[in-house]
């Protein structure tokens, strides 16, 4: 009877609910990152809500709100810096969502992604809980799907590239019926919300290492504006360096993509040979089982985590950064659910392990054209246990360029090879 | 007062007025899926000029969320409008009280849910979005209501019940030996009939002393979970609304709670209509303008299950992906033409649920046998 009882007033509990929720719509504000902040309270062993709040002043003041945001002016006055974002497009990704006459959609963002990738990016949207994988959290600078090398920012058309085929699987949709303006202003406002996190993190990381806010220390105290505007001026500047180091390497990206666009001219592709060309068929089975060995030798030493058979059968118990970030980095198990109790009474998500991918199941999240695949052995995929893979001449003991292609080719291969460990015998 | 073509006007224009909504529903429904709510920014007028004066080149060939927004205000006036004519038709025709003044309830429910839809763009919260996607299905299920209640059946449905079957006859008097004192349309005009005891439409068990017996009609445990089930239906909507309408400031956790008491409330519903399908459509003294609908809504029940799993699909992906290589690799296509038709038909079954749960439960209602009795024994002592 008392399940029965259960049964019937839980949905009743959670309408009454409905209208709390209701009550809360619009208020959409960036709220302080209280993960990482706990992370510094335990690294500092001090109270950090004097820091969180100075430093929302500050990332205000420098970036603006959900409403209405700001591009730096330290950034807009610096030539090399400015192409990064634009302040209009980033208007009209803001804000609430509504439409004109003509077609021009605003809150471009709220209207595609706040739910699941949160206000301030943080990857903690209303959806968020029940994705698999969760949402990225952009406040860590970190991006998987790129063509940059590890450590560095992917490059707008990486961004782009994402927004527009979305990710297989997942709930990252394509957004390829939006227009070119639309895609511009999200991946602006991505950018955004990246810069703008990752600077509240140095911003905490120093209030909390450097500062002692107990003693009246501040990064910038506000109250000086006026009475000592030097002093202010100083500090001030101290932050905008910060933010322009961190700005700095999204403008980089595009000098970090490989030359590399695709396979040597002289290489058959897994998928593009015909049967008719046997020239071409032999030079493909041998690149496929060079690619084999590698996969399973100890130089990729890919067969370590996909396993043996490449159904992601390999190790399991690793976690990502974004989990390792708020556990592992602050000094709790992820795996014991009392330490890390009070981040997820903060919002934290529930850890999950990173799994190695399937790779016989033909769906790559990055993209499956060979450069796409090129990209994820040469540069690994960044916030993941995925290396970047040693390559010749830095790492003489690496893989040369050959070899990533042939391991692309046993890639491809891999969904219409035999489950053995046999070479393939089919047609290719 | 008989059934003449007056009172079937005022049925023909609530029947008019639940189709209707029916597509005002739909097109409500793209509003929230396209997020379109503020492609038009002032209410009533449409970007300063009158809604019914904005050029149809402008929004039919113009942009899409121009489209179905101002779509949804030219089909919310029809509805206005129809509601007038109900209204009018009723006081002009229909001779029951109450029922003219549930029509001034129906005219003013649909002004008050065009209100909500104002305040939504006036004040641009979507809080309002929301409460005014809840309660439009509200005015639709009040809206079948009407068409319910204005029916020849309802009119004559008691009488049945008693063993009449006079199609003229929709007041009845019966004096305490089984006599019948009709109406007719001429009000104040009255003719007598005699029960027809000796084979009544009712079950008699063979008793012909002049006592009718009630015998034929619609069981409590139908009456019961038919109504359960418009409660039932109407809350799993309110909670399947929280999550068309997530903001920013909506937390997981509380997302999460939606999710699963959206699945909870899913289970009971279609364990309530089960089983009110299996006793309507078994039991032999149910009528069929009961189990019918009983029947066909253990169709539709299927059919919402199957769109609630492609809602979630075609917007999150399911999160164990392995399942099966075409979900693995399956791309979401963000305000796709499928995706959207998916999202929004699961909405528009909802509220069609909720309507044919209303029909049930007031014709169960109706026709049950203890109301039978109930008003037998009242026209026996006013008679």
């Amino acid at each position: 009877m008392r399940i029965v009882m259960r049964a019937i007033l839980t949905p009743l509990a959670v309408v009454l609910l409905c209208f709390l929720n209701g009550c809360d719509a619009g208020a959409e504000r960036f709220e302080p990152n209280a993960l990482y902040a706990e992370r510094m309270k335990i690294e500092s062993e001090q109270d950090q809500q004097a820091a969180i709040g100075n430093v929302q002043a500050i990332l205000e003041r420098l970036f603006g709100t959900a409403d209405e945001p700001l591009w730096p002016e330290c950034i807009a006055s610096d030539d090399s810096l400015t192409e990064t974002v634009s302040l209009d497009r980033l208007r009209r990704a803001a804000g609430p969502v509504s439409s004109d006459e003509q077609g021009t959609h605003f809150g471009l963002y709220r209207k595609h992604c706040i739910a699941c990738h949160g206000t301030s990016g943080d990857g903690m949207g209303a959806t968020s809980r029940l994705l698999n994988p969760y949402p990225r959290d952009f406040r860590l600078g970190k991006f998987k799907i790129k063509s940059t090398p590890l450590s560095s920012k992917p490059t707008r058309d990486d961004l782009r590239g994402v927004l527009l085929h979305g990710i297989p699987g997942t709930a990252m949709a394509s957004f390829n019926l939006l227009s070119d303006d639309d895609i511009d202003a999200l991946v602006d406002y991505t950018i955004y919300l990246s810069v703008r996190g990752e600077v509240e993190r140095q911003l905490l990381n120093e209030a909390a290492l450097d500062l002692d806010y107990a003693e009246g220390d501040r990064l910038v105290n506000f109250e000086q504006e006026q009475a000592e505007p030097d002093d202010f001026a100083a500090d001030w500047r101290g932050v905008e360096r910060t933010v322009e180091r961190t700005v700095a390497k999204w403008s980089e990206a595009a000098d970090k993509v490989p030359s590399v666009v695709g396979p040597p001219a002289d290489l058959p592709m897994y998928g593009q040979v015909s049967d008719s060309d046997p020239t071409a068929t032999d030079r493909l089975r041998s690149s496929i089982a060079n690619g084999d060995a590698l996969f399973h030798g100890p130089v990729a030493s890919c067969s370590k985590c996909h396993g043996l058979t490449a159904m992601g059968d390999g190790q399991a118990n690793d976690y990502d950064d974004w989990t390792k970030d708020w556990s592992v980095q602050a000094g709790l198990d992820p795996t014991d659910r009392a330490s890390i109790r009070p981040m997820l009474d903060l919002g934290a998500l529930k850890p999950r392990h990173i799994l190695p991918r399937n790779l016989r199941s033909g769906v790559f999240r990055g993209g499956a054209r060979p450069i796409d695949l090129y990209y994820r052995i040469v540069h690994g995929i960044e916030g993941t246990p995925m290396p970047a893979a040693a390559l010749k001449p830095d790492n003489p003991q690496g893989l040369s360029e050959e070899d990533v292609w042939d391991l692309v080719n046993y890639l491809l291969s891999l969904p219409d090879e035999p489950l053995s460990l046999q070479a393939p015998e089919k047609s290719l | 007062m008989t059934s003449t073509i007056h009172s079937r006007a005022v049925h023909a224009f609530a029947v008019i007025l639940t189709i209707a909504v029916f597509p005002l529903i739909w097109v409500g429904g793209l509003v929230t899926t396209y997020d379109a709510g503020m492609a038009v920014p002032d209410w009533p007028a449409t970007y300063e000029q009158n809604m019914f004066a904005y050029p149809a080149s402008q929004w039919i060939f113009g942009p899409f969320d121009l489209l179905v927004e101002h779509g949804h205000r030219l089909l919310g006036t029809l509805a206005g409008i129809l509601s007038i004519a109900l209204l009018v038709s009723a006081w002009l025709f229909e001779p029951r009280t109450w029922f003219r003044w549930w029509t001034v309830f129906v005219l003013l429910a649909v002004i008050a849910q065009g209100a909500l839809g104002g305040f939504r763009v006036l004040l641009d919260a979507r809080t309002f979005a929301m409460i005014h996607g809840c309660t439009g299905p509200l005015f639709f299920a009040l809206a079948t209501a009407t068409a319910v209640m204005s029916s020849r059946w309802w009119r004559m449905q008691p009488l049945k019940q008693l063993g009449y079957d006079d199609a003229q006859t929709t007041i009845a008097r019966v004096d305490s030996g089984g006599a019948l004192s009709t109406s007719s349309s001429d009000r104040g005009q009255e003719k007598s009939v005699r029960a027809p005891h000796d084979n009544p439409v009712g079950d008699t068990d063979g008793d012909t002393d002049g006592e009718i017996k009630v015998g034929r009609g619609t069981g409590r445990a139908v009456v019961w979970l038919a109504t359960g089930l418009v409660i039932f239906s109407y809350l799993q909507l309110i909670v399947g609304a929280q999550l068309r309408h997530v903001t920013g400031a909506t937390s997981s956790k509380l997302f999460m709670g939606f999710v699963h008491s959206h699945l909870l409330l899913a289970g009971v519903v279609a364990v309530i209509i089960l089983t009110l399908a299996a006793i309507a459509g078994l039991s032999r003294w149910t009528p069929a303008k009961v189990s019918n609908p009983a029947l066909l809504l253990v169709l539709i029940v299927f059919a919402q299950v199957a769109l609630g799993i492609g809602t979630w699909i075609v917007n999150y992906a399911l999160p164990w992906q392995e399942l099966n290589a075409q979900l693995a690799s399956y791309v979401i296509h963000a305000k796709g033409y499928t995706e959207s038709l998916i999202v929004t038909a699961h909405v528009a079954m909802g509220s069609l649920l909720i309507s044919l749960a209303t029909v049930t439960a007031l014709r169960a209602w109706r026709s049950q046998r203890s109301y039978a009795r109930r008003r037998l024994d009242k026209l026996a002592v006013d008679g």
